[in-house]
């Protein structure tokens, strides 16, 4: 199973000759203290005595020697780390995106596609980071700090105790400041959470909270958030304020210490040279920068922990629905049964109750067949099991003489076209809009979709014509237009089932009824209409009448009027006179 | 660069703790750049007694380690009151700023608000105050403790020794310049990686949304073949970004630690030649504690310099965040000049040649008349695009007409108070408001002393009490525009809201649209009592709904072209006749 760092198997190399280059910088790093001691010890005196400065300039140049070495080292580890980190980063975008593609929709619309998409971005560029860090620091903070250590004991054993002492002191202080503010921070992005919250929905009932007159209650209530997220803000402040002044105080208290401590050897002559003192303070500064490095890094890798796991989450989904099915469509001739349900009932993973009970009824091909009932009726889960998108908890849903699963998965959904109730338009242009339900379309085939549509004449209105851009949402056409749209891409797609489910809401009747004799004329093609609207079923061949999951009556609008009193109800309540 | 005035009042508000906090640095800084000065010295009182037979009190080391330790005590607590000042008054300018952005965004015009993307102002009101406060933190750190430590180094190193310090002094800035180029550099990358990876979470937004959408297109492989191609090239600019911004760092190390070795070397010779007294002269003595000493004023000296580069990228995020918050701050305030005050219960409505159209060039309402008696239902038809929701718009003012003039109990709207004006309405949309509360919050939201009983009451009234009761925590439960309530059910907590206001007029824009019919006859039922002998403006596509209606006013583009009620109108056979057969011919 893949899993978020799965893909660093591809970064074999990367990771390991990175880190190998990064740890020659860190031995050259380490060395250069002692070089300078050796100066100091050594160098000095020689010149002095004998007025030769090759102890000097020598190792001073092989410091900088080492500088430059250690320079282009550390670039070829960054260049590992770049390949490494984006290329995980691209590899784990397309797992992502492919598996949410591939998700159970009842999965996806749980977890939400904003949560989704932060994924994909937040989380994705999270671990990205957490790999180059990984390449980069990992073993570089800890190698100086541990490297030091063993610098100091072999310089002095004694001081070196001191050293021993201030990194445990630091890491604890830095661990114990890291462990108290991010638990402040959750509570800080809590309350962030809850403004972005309170903007948004004032946003979006500006008419609302005006013509209440309530803007200034709205004000209020922001300023009441944002005074609480100060006031959590400022622990959180303090508690990182305490970070800098520790460290510094524990430096210097052991620079002092060092310097007194070592005053009776150097004094005696006897261990500990001045030259090697330098050194020892040279290390206490590496110490504290790597340390300062590795609490950033601690940092880092925890809220990668916390999106890999998220990552893990979803990658671990498996979908319900078997896709392994073989069978190829065939061709059916008129008038035989296309699709029928024998005793389907279907339940939401989590739901107690079943959303859909004990459905039967049968559709010829070439039908035109409506579907009605309420809100929550179960009309367009009812849609959402024909197009696959929900498998049925029991019973069988036949097409074509074969169980709807066994069909090889994609060849099925060719068959199928379906209008939903929302109108939803990606950005691009129109033609790629289309394209999307049929992807060899010619300009041809998209025009007699527009005209079948009634959407030729406002497209050919456009600047652009059938390439006229859509913006995001599709918000540069009107609702109708919207609507039109998404039917001329329905029926470019429908070559055996067309479903329109609600799709004429905003449209007016007269263009409604244009569409309809439209598709009339597509007599091969069977047609599922989903209304709340009578007028529009009512001349279908067949009515499927819905009522809290079950089917109430099924019938012709004639037979319907007589044998259903739900129908009825509906009928009189849409045409009654008063 | 010159939107930074739009800080002074928040700055300048902030004045003492700000001038406070500065001399907080000072303390501290100061303390810590004096502190490896007496450390070489207590080195040199060391080194001094090697040789002789002398103890450590016989000479100064005492005394500097005492004025070391005061030095440490003075650089832990006032570190401290720095850091938490600083910051806590940036975070005070941050949320004075947002109250200030968020009291704008209630108060600019309805049309500002809708010609904005709504993501995009809420990014404005939590995203960029957050940058600017970033930029500020950082800045205030750069300019208070980097700026103060730089000059307290320097001062201290010239007057130390100053051939070492002009070491420095060349050395270091040339690093500066070095990583500048760098930063230059990745900035231009990171530019591009930004854009791609802003067109990639997009399209990755865009599909989660619709993937009920891509799976019954089936078109999933065509999506994600699109998806993987803008990721392929987010990987390539991406790298090069990453590795080219990754020179920082190694290009400051290697600066620094060849000052390193350069300061260490010069200083060592000057140490050979201080050792001969006749090169005194040079007024440079030199000693082992100041090697150690310079070496530590190179590290403190290079570090305002290697944060410059990080601290100028957060001062530019701010800068241009600074710009898209001043757009807001710059949009023109709601209009509201009139002083009159709508009567109670005179409700008359007129339009006078009005005129009117969202951009310039095209007229939405075009030459619109109409009188609305006292008490009268008017409903509003036509096909989509045709004017019927601008009305509305024009009618409570959140737009002005271009020309003509609408008229209210016999008053000009552009001499009515607003919050009057809408006072005298209650609104129903098609588009649902439900913000984050309970549903009594919600409900009462137009009525603050409203009681659970007053709600309870109008839920029952509308039929809505049951659904409600339902709920897991019935009135109580949590509710949001997110939260799994259907557009139905979201509508009748909208529709309650209005009705518990009990308004003088009414205005119901396509509010059943979502209900399906039954309920919706329930809610009409509802509606009637309560608006019963009230003026009510309702536009709807079911005709079903509209029949009974006082007046029809059948518009199409911008204009009346009927008017009647429902028996004249079909009886005129013309556009409404049409219209209504379409929905019920057989």
């Amino acid at each position: 199973m893949e899993k978020a760092y799965s893909n660093l198997k591809y970064y074999k190399k990367e990771l390991i000759l990175g880190p190998l280059f990064k740890m020659l910088e860190v031995v050259f790093e380490l060395s250069m203290p002692f070089l300078m001691a050796f100066i100091i010890d050594h160098g000095i005196e020689k010149a002095i005595t004998y007025k030769d400065y090759s102890a000097i300039y020598v190792p001073g140049l092989i410091i900088l020697g080492l500088c430059v070495l250690g320079f282009f080292s550390t670039l070829v580890c960054q260049y590992f780390a770049s390949v490494a980190s984006q290329g995980f980063g691209t590899r784990l975008r397309n797992s992502i995106f492919n598996k949410v593609l591939n998700l159970d929709l009842e999965d996806a619309e749980k977890i939400g596609s904003g949560k989704l998409t932060n994924m994909i971005t937040t989380d994705v560029n999270r671990l990205q980071v957490s790999v180059a860090m990984l390449i980069r620091l990992v073993l570089r903070a800890p190698s100086i700090v541990v490297g030091s250590l063993i610098c100091a004991f072999i310089i002095n054993w004694k001081i070196a105790f001191i050293f021993l002492g201030v990194v445990v002191l630091i890491s604890f202080i830095m661990l114990f400041i890291i462990y108290l503010s991010s638990k402040q921070v959750l509570k800080v992005q809590k309350t962030l959470d809850e403004i972005i919250e309170t903007t948004s929905d004032s946003l979006n009932g500006t008419r609302v909270i005006r013509t209440f007159n309530n803007e200034e209650d709205e004000i209020k209530k922001y300023k009441n958030k944002t005074k609480k997220y100060f006031d959590e803000i400022k622990i959180s402040n303090i508690i990182n304020a305490l970070t800098n002044p520790l460290t510094y105080l524990i430096i210097n208290a052991a620079i002092i210490l060092i310097i007194y401590f070592s005053s009776s050897e150097i004094i005696a002559q006897s261990g500990l040279t001045k030259g090697e003192l330098t050194s020892l303070i040279s290390y206490l500064t590496q110490i504290l920068t790597a340390l300062v490095v590795v609490s950033n890094l601690v940092v880092i890798f925890t809220r990668a922990f916390a999106s890999k796991h998220r990552v893990d989450m979803l990658l671990k989904l498996e979908s319900d629905i078997s896709k392994n099915g073989t069978y190829i469509c065939k061709n059916l001739a008129k008038t035989q049964p296309i699709l029928e349900f024998k005793n389907v009932d279907f339940k939401y993973k989590e739901a107690i109750n079943n959303t859909l009970e004990d459905l039967n009824f049968e559709i010829l091909k070439g039908e035109t067949v409506g579907i009605i009932g309420g809100t929550g009726s179960g009309k367009s889960t009812l849609i959402k099991l024909i197009d696959r998108l929900y498998s049925p908890s029991s019973g069988e849903i036949i097409y074509k003489g074969k169980d709807i699963s066994d069909y090889d998965f994609k060849e099925l959904k060719k068959e199928i076209s379906i209008v939903n109730q929302k109108s939803v338009l990606l950005s691009g242009t129109i033609k790629s809009n289309l394209k999307l339900a049929k992807d060899d379309a010619t300009d041809e085939e998209i025009i007699n979709a527009l005209k079948e549509a009634s959407a030729y004449e406002f497209v050919m209105n456009k600047t652009g014509k059938i390439n006229e851009i859509v913006e995001e949402d599709g918000m540069n056409f009107s609702g109708g237009q919207r609507q039109r749209l998404c039917i001329a891409r329905g029926i470019l797609k429908a070559n055996e089932i067309l479903i329109l489910d609600d799709s004429y809401s905003a449209l007016d009747y007269l263009t409604e009824k244009e569409i309809n004799n439209n598709l009339k004329k597509k007599t091969d093609i069977t047609k599922i209409i989903i209304s709340q609207r009578i007028s529009s079923l009512m001349n279908a061949d067949k009515i499927i009448v819905m009522y809290h999951g079950k089917i109430d009556s099924i019938g012709t609008h004639k037979e319907l009027l007589e044998k259903s009193k739900l129908y009825k109800e509906i009928y009189e309540s849409q045409t009654r006179e008063k | 660069m010159k939107n930074i005035k739009l800080l002074f009042p928040y700055l300048s508000k902030h004045k003492i703790s700000l001038i406070a906090s500065l001399i907080f640095a000072i303390i501290f800084d100061v303390s810590l750049v004096l502190l490896p000065l007496t450390n070489a010295k207590m080195i040199d009182a060391i080194t001094s007694l090697i040789g002789t037979s002398n103890s450590l009190s016989d000479t100064d080391f005492f005394k500097y380690l005492i004025i070391s330790i005061i030095f440490v005590a003075l650089v832990l607590v006032f570190n401290f009151l720095f850091e938490t000042m600083v910051n806590t008054v940036v975070e005070k300018i941050n949320v004075e700023l947002r109250n200030d952005v968020f009291e704008k965004i209630n108060k600019v015009s309805v049309k500002y608000i809708d010609s904005h993307n709504h993501g995009d102002l809420v990014s404005r009101c939590v995203t960029d105050t957050e940058n600017i406060n970033n930029a500020l933190i950082s800045s205030f750190r750069q300019m208070f403790q980097g700026i103060v430590v730089l000059l307290a180094t320097l001062i201290i190193m010239f007057i130390y020794n100053w051939i070492l310090a002009s070491v420095v002094l060349i050395l270091i800035p040339f690093g500066f310049v070095l990583s500048y180029f760098v930063a230059k550099n990745s900035n231009k990358n990171f530019k591009k990686q930004a854009n791609i990876n802003g067109l990639l979470s997009g399209k990755a937004l865009e599909t989660f949304k619709n993937l009920d959408l891509v799976n019954s297109l089936n078109s999933g492989e065509k999506i994600f073949g699109d998806y993987s191609k803008v990721n392929d090239e987010l990987n390539i600019v991406g790298q090069k970004a990453q590795f080219v911004s990754s020179f920082t760092n190694p290009t400051t190390r290697l600066v620094n630690n060849s000052t390193y070795a350069i300061v260490g070397v010069v200083a060592s010779v000057l140490c050979v030649v201080s050792a001969d007294s006749s090169n005194i002269l040079l007024g440079a003595s030199c000693t082992v504690g100041t090697i150690l000493a310079f070496i530590q004023y190179s590290n403190q000296f290079a570090k305002p310099f290697n944060e410059i580069s990080s601290c100028i990228s957060e001062i530019q995020t701010g800068l241009s965040s600074l710009e898209r918050i001043k757009e807001i701050f710059d949009a023109d305030f709601d209009i509201d000049n009139g002083n009159e005050e709508i009567s109670k219960n005179a409700k008359i409505i007129e339009f006078c040649k009005v005129f009117f159209g969202y951009d310039k060039e095209k007229l939405i309402i075009n030459d619109f008349n109409l009188d609305i008696k006292q008490g009268q239902k008017v409903s509003l038809v036509g096909p989509t695009g045709c004017g019927k929701t601008t009305i509305i718009n024009l009618l409570l003012r959140f737009y002005d007409p271009a020309n003509g003039e609408i008229k209210v109990d016999g008053k000009s709207l552009s001499d009515i108070k607003k919050s009057s004006l809408r006072e005298s309405f209650g609104m129903v949309l098609q588009d649902t408001w439900i913000f984050n509360g309970t549903v009594f919050e919600n409900i009462a939201y137009g009525k603050k002393d409203a009681t659970i009983e007053e709600v309870e009451a109008i839920a029952k009234e509308i039929n809505i009490y049951n659904f409600i009761k339902r709920l897991p925590n019935g009135f109580d439960t949590k509710i949001s525009d997110k939260s799994g309530l259907s557009i139905g059910e979201k509508q009748l907590i909208c529709i309650a809201r209005v009705a518990l206001m009990k308004p003088d007029m009414m205005i119901l824009d396509e509010a059943t649209s979502n209900i399906d019919t039954r309920n919706e006859i329930k809610i009409s039922e509802a509606f009637n009592k309560m608006m019963e002998g009230k003026t009510s403006i309702v536009i709807a596509h079911r005709l079903s709904t509209i029949k009974n209606s006082d007046l029809i006013i059948v518009m199409n583009k911008g204009s009346i072209i009927e008017i009647g009620n429902h028996k004249e109108l079909l009886q005129k056979n013309g556009f409404y006749a049409s219209l209504y057969n379409a929905q019920y011919s057989n």
